[in-house]
């Protein structure tokens, strides 16, 4: 599942999310899974508000973080990518 | 036909059976909870034998039938838990062992074949109560934990005999196949809550290590430990993120027990009781 850069990611109304010390863990009564999230998956979700794009919320990770497993516009793309296989996000068009 | 009655918190069941299958009964399912008791009961199962089958009725239905009663038994625990689990709300059940060290709980959790079993005989046997090797009762609104101790199963382990009493007796199923009535261990009260010190996650290893667990790791792991976890919907994840940030999480390996000389046992007690491990 392949995402564009203008892609505007929005979280689904219906997905809880809880603040953990390191990370966020969220509740999709739909499907009925639980997501547990490391730090940058959580800042990365906390930004899919249906305003920034792709490419801004890559901006937004390289200005926040300083070192990186990935190269941050892999990292980003494919944790948007798992949220939209995972039904917890939409595109915001 | 005889009866007993299963006590635990808010529930009382009857099981009743064949005086013939007696000895099988009053051996391998939740010993420690059976009373001598012929009514009152909230549900009530029924063994019966038919030709060369067992049959498990409830409210007068047939809901399983096997040739082997120790499969009645199985089937008969996991009802049990079904009931349980419907008469406490406000509890769920991991699938852990339980100890209870100076009045605090704590939890062993990890699959079958990972050292339940083997780590709360072990450690029963340096002087801490047995609270069950499968299951932990936790109460959702004050994070402790009620004992619901099933009869512990010996499979292929009947060396960790080493670890019980003289006077417990093994009850003999097949040659490799033993229950033991959690009644010779050490008592500890079935009624009484107990806070949780800690709960470790267990994996088989050469050597003792142990590491705390971050709040993330911890719901990445537990969800498979939790019996029917999604009953509890939207409730759900405000208890996974009380239980992370209520009660400490540790991944422990361990050894096999029988294979610690006595410096590693004071090691691994000091690990498990200390503040910072």
């Amino acid at each position: 599942m392949k995402i564009s850069a203008n892609f505007r990611p929005k979280k689904k109304k219906v997905i809880l999310e809880k603040e953990l010390e390191d990370g966020m863990v969220l509740y999709d009564p739909e499907s009925e899974k639980i997501y547990s999230l490391n730090n940058t998956a959580a800042y990365i979700w906390t930004l899919c508000d249906g305003e920034k794009t792709l490419h801004k919320i890559i901006d937004f990770i390289r200005k926040d973080f300083d070192e990186f497993e990935d190269a941050p516009e892999k990292l980003v793309a494919s944790t948007l990518e798992h949220f939209l296989k995972e039904g917890l996000i939409e595109n915001n068009k | 036909m005889r009866t007993l009655c299963l006590w635990t918190e808010k529930l009382k069941i009857g099981i009743q059976f064949p005086d013939e299958i007696r000895d099988t009964i009053e051996n391998t399912i939740f010993s420690s909870h059976l009373r001598q008791q012929s009514n009152g009961f909230n549900k009530k199962y029924i063994i019966q034998k038919e030709k060369e089958k067992y049959l498990l009725i409830k409210e007068n239905k047939i809901i399983n039938r096997n040739r082997k009663l120790h499969n009645i038994v199985y089937s008969l625990e996991s009802r049990i838990i079904e009931d349980i689990l419907k008469a406490n709300r406000n509890k769920l059940i991991l699938h852990s062992a339980c100890v209870i060290f100076q009045d605090s709980a704590y939890l062993f959790i990890g699959n079958s074949g990972t050292g339940k079993t083997t780590i709360s005989l072990f450690l029963t046997s340096q002087g801490w109560e047995f609270a069950g090797d499968e299951f932990a009762l936790l109460n959702i609104e004050n994070y402790q934990v009620t004992p619901l101790i099933r009869n512990v199963i010996l499979k292929n382990e009947l060396e960790l005999e080493k670890f019980l009493p003289h006077n417990c007796n093994k009850y003999k199923i097949s040659e490799d196949l033993a229950f033991i009535n959690p009644n010779c261990l050490k008592k500890i009260s079935k009624i009484k809550s107990y806070p949780i010190s800690k709960a470790f996650f267990l994996t088989k290893n050469r050597t003792i290590s142990i590491r705390k667990m971050s709040q993330t790791e911890v719901i990445q792991n537990i969800l498979p430990f939790i019996y029917n976890p999604y009953r509890l919907r939207k409730k759900l994840l405000n208890i996974l993120e009380n239980l992370v940030k209520t009660i400490r999480f540790y991944h422990l390996k361990i050894k096999h027990p029988l294979n610690l000389n006595k410096a590693e046992t004071i090691y691994l007690i000091e690990k498990l009781t200390g503040d910072h491990p």
